[in-house]
């Protein structure tokens, strides 16, 4: 498995071989922005850590809550009968 | 439902902040929401993430924001490879990456060097995608950070500033 990743992917070369795991990206996304976010805005540099998870929590929760919404949107239309 | 007193008024002034009101520093009849303006920072910020925060005085804040936007762009290149950074093909999500700073314009010209000698893969589909994103990301987080370190707040809560 590493060597056939290994093969296939060259760090800062080609793109991730993650197909079809696109969605566990949004971790490292959502942890970096909340740091840099409450870096900048954050009252107290010894609360920053604990804001910014917070944060990443709360941010990844509503990408979640989009995503439910989106896909229960999706479904109602598909019920729709066809026009025409 | 009554506030935390620590969450409001915290006891010990900010990293770098100006005393409380009284005590030396900002006089009194400075509004709340007066913010400074500091060129130089705001410059820094722009050539470096974080540097802008600790030209202020400002060294862990500085640290967090180098932090958080190296890790954006890192995270960035490593999704998507060196073909996330593209200023001839994705001209526009190349405007928010430069706000990083040199460091994108580096990584283009690496990007450009090695696609002529053919050695960068293109990238297509989502990964370029999120590469791209996770990038621009880095340059927009960094503009915010240029922006604060350009006009830093002359007081902050602890000093009575309510934000």
């Amino acid at each position: 498995m590493t060597s056939l990743l290994c093969q296939t992917w060259h760090v800062f070369l080609s793109p991730m071989p993650a197909h079809g795991y696109e969605w566990l990206l949004l971790v490292p996304l959502v942890c970096f922005t909340s740091i840099a976010y409450k870096a900048v805005r954050c009252e107290h540099m010894d609360r920053v850590w604990k804001n910014s998870a917070q944060m990443a929590v709360v941010v990844a929760l509503g990408l979640i809550l989009l995503a439910a919404i989106g896909w229960g949107v999706v479904e109602l239309l598909a019920m729709l009968p066809a026009s025409g | 439902m009554p506030e935390d007193p620590a969450q409001t008024e915290p006891v010990t002034a900010p990293e770098g902040g100006h005393k409380a009101d009284g005590q030396a520093g900002v006089p009194d009849e400075i509004p709340w929401n007066t913010r400074g303006f500091r060129p130089v920072a705001g410059v820094a910020a722009l050539l470096l993430p974080g540097l802008g925060h600790a030209v202020l005085g400002l060294p862990k804040r500085g640290r967090m924001i180098a932090i958080g936007v190296f890790g954006l762009f890192l995270t960035g290149l490593l999704i998507g490879g060196l073909d996330a950074v593209d200023s001839k093909d994705d001209r526009w999500w190349f405007i928010a990456q430069a706000l990083t700073g040199p460091t994108a314009f580096g990584v283009d010209w690496l990007h450009q060097w090695l696609r002529a000698e053919g050695s960068v893969i293109q990238g297509l589909g989502r990964m370029n995608e999120i590469g791209m994103l996770s990038c621009a990301l880095a340059g927009l987080m960094n503009g915010i950070a240029a922006i604060d370190a350009c006009f830093p707040p002359i007081r902050r809560r602890s000093e009575g500033a309510k934000l």
